[in-house]
């Protein structure tokens, strides 16, 4: 089973109709949905399944972030592990 | 007691500094010390710093930008004008007749090389007194062509201030914007369409074939005290394009996307880190944004004079 979690710091800013995320040690910084904003902040260095990650979020909205957390995973921001 | 100003000298003392390079001004955010032989040179600068303040050439100055002939008529054909900063060289040679385009920016290129203690943006910003007598700053970036120089021109006919037709300067501490009130850079069409509407303005006379066209600098309001301690808070990000034609379209953007789109303009915030973020994100906490289609100058101006009015913090 796969999991997530941070490599680095992730800094997450929620505004009222988007957010933002900046990851310190590439300098990355792309902007994301609140909901996904939401599920990020609840990432840290334990790594945690991504089943459970994603059930968080609204059904319509779990490809997409699927998606989301591909890239952050190739970018290099978050680090995927047999969980 | 106040400073002379450049208006003190006369042109034939003023070509005399600029040949043995020891004419210093206070143009923030620096008193760059200055040489240049090129005709026309000393005219251009007479009429767009005039009311600026002269310094001692024996001071400390943080930079200094020599404009200085290069090439040899059998070499190439032609010569041509290099400009030295601080004794580096970091442009291309540029044709003779360029040099005071030339000085405006290499000032600039000073400002995004060297001033890391802000966080430097391409955009524009024009000022305002909010309803309770705060100062605040519309903030204007863009794409070179986006029409930012001519907005900004045309907005000092208005209520609106000077801060800059090119860089915005962001206190990572304090979150205020530093004015740089200096000679406006005008292309193209443009050029006539200032001159139009602002019939008894001073500009340089228009330079052809540049890099980036037709270039003409259109001389600022004289620098008060006042523009140089009070720096605005950023109220207003709007990202203005001029399209021909088009109708004017005035509409809200989501934080999140202004605030990446604002960063990509920016020249340095990768140097800042984390601190940079922060302050970037305070920034946008502190704005409303928008993006700004138009045609007619006026109607923009009228947008822009409407938003700063409509601000919810009055």
């Amino acid at each position: 089973m796969l999991a997530i979690k941070t490599q680095g710091t992730l800094r997450i800013h929620v505004f009222s109709e988007d957010a933002v995320l900046f990851h310190a040690p590439s300098g990355t910084l792309s902007r994301i949905t609140r909901p996904l904003a939401h599920l990020l902040q609840g990432l840290g260095p334990e790594p945690r399944s991504i089943k459970e990650v994603l059930a968080v979020l609204p059904a319509n909205d779990r490809h997409a972030a699927r998606e989301v957390l591909a890239r952050l995973v190739a970018d290099g921001i978050l680090h995927e592990v047999e969980g | 007691m106040t400073a002379p100003t450049l208006a003190s000298l006369s042109l034939k003392e003023i070509k005399s500094r600029l040949r043995s390079s020891r004419l210093a001004l206070d143009i923030p955010p620096y008193r760059p010390i200055i040489g240049c032989r090129e005709p026309g040179f000393a005219e251009a600068l007479q009429a767009m710093y005039y009311d600026y303040p002269l310094t001692g050439a024996q001071g400390f100055h943080e930079v200094s930008l020599e404009m200085m002939h290069w090439g040899s008529v059998w070499r190439f054909g032609r010569r041509q004008l290099k400009l030295g900063v601080n004794g580096n060289f970091p442009f291309n040679p540029l044709p003779l007749g360029q040099a005071y385009p030339m000085f405006e920016w290499g000032l600039n290129w000073c400002i995004t090389n060297y001033l890391h203690e802000r966080i430097t943006f391409h955009a524009a910003g024009i000022g305002y007194l909010d309803a309770e007598n705060r100062p605040a700053a519309i903030m204007l970036p863009g794409v070179p062509g986006a029409g930012k120089s001519t907005l900004t021109a045309a907005a000092l006919e208005r209520r609106f201030t000077l801060l800059s037709d090119e860089l915005c300067l962001l206190s990572p501490e304090l979150g205020t914007l530093l004015p740089i009130p200096r000679p406006i850079s005008l292309k193209d069409a443009s050029i006539e369409l200032i001159r139009a509407r602002q019939p008894g303005a001073r500009m340089t006379s228009p330079v052809r074939d540049t890099t980036k066209g037709t270039v003409a600098h259109l001389q600022p309001p004289p620098p008060t005290e006042i523009d140089n301690l009070v720096e605005p808070v950023a109220r207003l990000l709007v990202f203005p394009r001029y399209q021909r034609g088009a109708r004017l379209a005035c509409r809200p953007l989501p934080t999140g996307q202004a605030m990446l789109r604002l960063a990509d303009q920016s020249f340095n915030l990768h140097l800042h880190g984390e601190t940079g973020f922060i302050a970037l994100v305070r920034l946008m906490e502190g704005v409303r944004t928008f993006e700004l289609d138009y045609s007619d100058l006026d109607s923009a101006l009228d947008c822009l004079e409407r938003l700063a009015a409509e601000d919810p913090l009055q």
